[in-house]
């Protein structure tokens, strides 16, 4: 059971990450590779937060907020200025700096060492330190940004990041200043992953540099790949998918060592095959 | 110092500078961000590695890596991206494609080579050569020596042979070139052998220098990447040039700063580059994007 709660609260929190990916990607069509970034400094945040400056858990979510809309603000004035492939690329490239800072700035992030004991969350004096509170309280806002993305997909907002994302030339021409819609919803995105970001830090209660790798933002990007590009279900049901892979090969029987060789194995297969025959994901409404 | 500066970023570049032009000659015909050069590379070296473990002789290990290499950019292009393409997938359906190609390939050599680093033999540090004021290891001198030579060879035969005509052709434009009756395919599949070769040499020599490791390949394909593009894509002596140029800056950056935020250096000035100069460094106008 104890094993199942730990699936789930992995499950809730690569939901939130996919969602909020799939806000930039799906949504308004901007393929970025950079929400590891974002995902790490939201763990960082609480991580510091947490340990270094002895604040509770939901006030280091805000602090992980405040430095990723500011960050993504200034990377998202860079990044508007690119389109697809090279969105991407620069978008990877951003993900990398931002990993080398984390790994490199050994006074605040203690490097490759990492940052140990951090905290569980404290709501009025009631801690959660079991995991199935931990798991209630994850999925809180797992479907909190659930229904934020619905909702955004469903407002006049969301039809014109899709029309942009369709042609965006078009949407300027009529009158929409495309710049301001593709900034917010990146900020907006950052700042959920943020709190994604959070919730794994609490949760491991360590964190170092090489969890918010470039690699982990290629594989939220195949989560999205697989369960359908500008879909809330399908982020939900992609990152259903892959969390349950690794396990699916560990009761197979595998040695750790080659089951996490396969594992990396079967996402590049199942990237390079979506993308033969099925580009846009399988519940998915955007084609690449 | 200076001098000492001068000569490792020659020595740095030239190792980027093949893969940038890989990389460039690939992108000519086969236009869209190709994630699995790095692993062309890191193929050449580890099959050298394995052969030398075999104890074949130098000459024949060379030959049969450059051939694997070779063949392994080949298949990939015919393979998959070709295909594709004629299905109509976009430059970022391709990159996502080679993305997972990639993904693919650093674990399957991690699960016959181990994550471990191996080096193909020891004549980095046994055989030094001195040139007046200091000390170099032969095989980086050999690997200045390969990218000079590659950078003259692919210059002349981009401009003085028939085939080298063709090539240009179908960069400037794949359609027009189809129309008036070139083979497109057996052209793409030409400059996927020759760069296959070119990153097979590279894969070695970086195996001899520095040595191997499963997830060399991403490295090797940013440096070279980076280099193409900040020096102009659109042109080979653009490519070996920015290849140069960042290794320049990297170098300057480290020693003003330290040696850990290579990669961050190197990924400022990319996306500087990209956002101020997109055309490159040696380009006049037309913008790429």
């Amino acid at each position: 059971m104890e094993y199942l709660i730990n699936l789930a609260i992995l499950f809730s929190i690569y939901s939130m990450l996919a969602l909020s990916l799939n806000m930039v990607i799906g949504m308004s069509g901007l393929v970025s590779l950079a929400q590891a970034a974002f995902y790490g400094i939201g763990a960082y945040a609480t991580a510091i937060g947490m340990t270094s400056l002895g604040l509770g858990f939901f006030t280091t979510i805000l602090l992980g907020i405040v430095i990723n809309v500011a960050i993504a603000f200034v990377v998202g004035k860079i990044l508007a200025r690119f389109q697809y492939d090279y969105y991407a690329i620069v978008s990877a490239g951003l993900s990398v700096i931002v990993f080398s800072i984390l790994l490199n700035w050994k006074k605040v992030t203690n490097g490759a060492l990492g940052i140990y004991g951090i905290g569980k969350p404290v709501v009025a004096g009631y801690a959660f330190y079991s995991n199935s509170a931990f798991l209630g309280l994850a999925l809180l806002f797992t479907a909190a940004i659930f229904a934020l993305y619905v909702w955004i997909d469903r407002s006049s907002f969301g039809r014109v990041l899709k029309a942009l994302r369709e042609d965006e030339r078009l949407t300027h021409v009529m009158g929409y200043k495309t710049k301001y819609y593709k900034s917010v919803i990146f900020v907006l995105s950052a700042a959920l992953s943020g709190i994604a970001g959070a919730f794994f830090a609490s949760y491991i209660a360590f964190i170092d540099p090489t969890t918010f790798q470039l690699k982990e933002g290629i594989f939220l990007f195949t989560i999205i790949i697989v369960g359908g590009l500008s879909s809330a279900v399908g982020s939900i049901v992609g990152a259903l998918i892959l969390i349950s892979l690794p396990e699916v090969l560990r009761f197979v029987g595998l040695p750790y060592e080659i089951a996490a060789q396969l594992q990396q194995i079967i996402y590049g297969a199942l990237l390079v095959l979506m993308m033969i025959f099925k580009p846009q994901g399988f519940f998915g409404k955007f084609r690449m | 110092m200076l001098l000492h500066l001068l000569i490792n970023t020659l020595i740095v570049g030239s190792g980027y500078a093949l893969v940038a032009m890989a990389f460039r000659l690939m992108n000519s015909v086969s236009p869209f961000f190709n994630m699995t050069i790095g692993a062309i590379a890191v193929l050449g070296g580890y099959i050298a590695y394995a052969l030398l473990g075999f104890g074949l002789p130098l000459y024949l290990v060379v030959i049969i890596s450059l051939l694997a290499s070779s063949l392994f950019s080949g298949l990939l292009e015919i393979g998959i991206y070709t295909p594709m393409r004629k299905h109509g997938a976009s430059p970022m359906v391709l990159m996502v494609a080679s993305l997972g190609v990639y993904t693919i390939f650093e674990s399957v050599i991690h699960l016959i080579f181990g994550s471990q680093y191996q080096t193909l033999g020891s004549i980095s540090t046994s055989h030094m050569l001195n040139i007046g004021f200091m000390e170099i290891p032969l095989v980086q001198l050999l690997i200045i020596i390969t990218s000079f030579v590659v950078w003259i060879f692919l210059n002349y035969y981009l401009h003085h042979t028939f085939m080298g005509k063709k090539i240009r052709a179908v960069n400037d434009s794949a359609t027009l070139a189809d129309i008036i009756g070139l083979k497109n395919n057996q052209i793409i599949l030409t400059v996927a052998f020759l760069t296959g070769i070119i990153l097979g040499l590279d894969g070695i020599l970086v195996g001899y220098d520095t040595g191997l490791e499963p997830t060399l390949g991403f490295n090797l394909l940013f440096k070279g990447m980076i280099g193409a593009i900040i020096g102009g894509i659109a042109t080979l002596n653009g490519a070996f040039f920015g290849a140069m140029f960042l290794a320049l800056a990297e170098n300057v950056g480290v020693a003003l700063f330290a040696s850990e935020w290579r990669d961050l250096i190197a990924f400022v000035i990319f996306i500087a580059f990209l956002s101020l100069r997109p055309q490159g460094i040696f380009q006049k106008k037309e913008n790429n994007q």
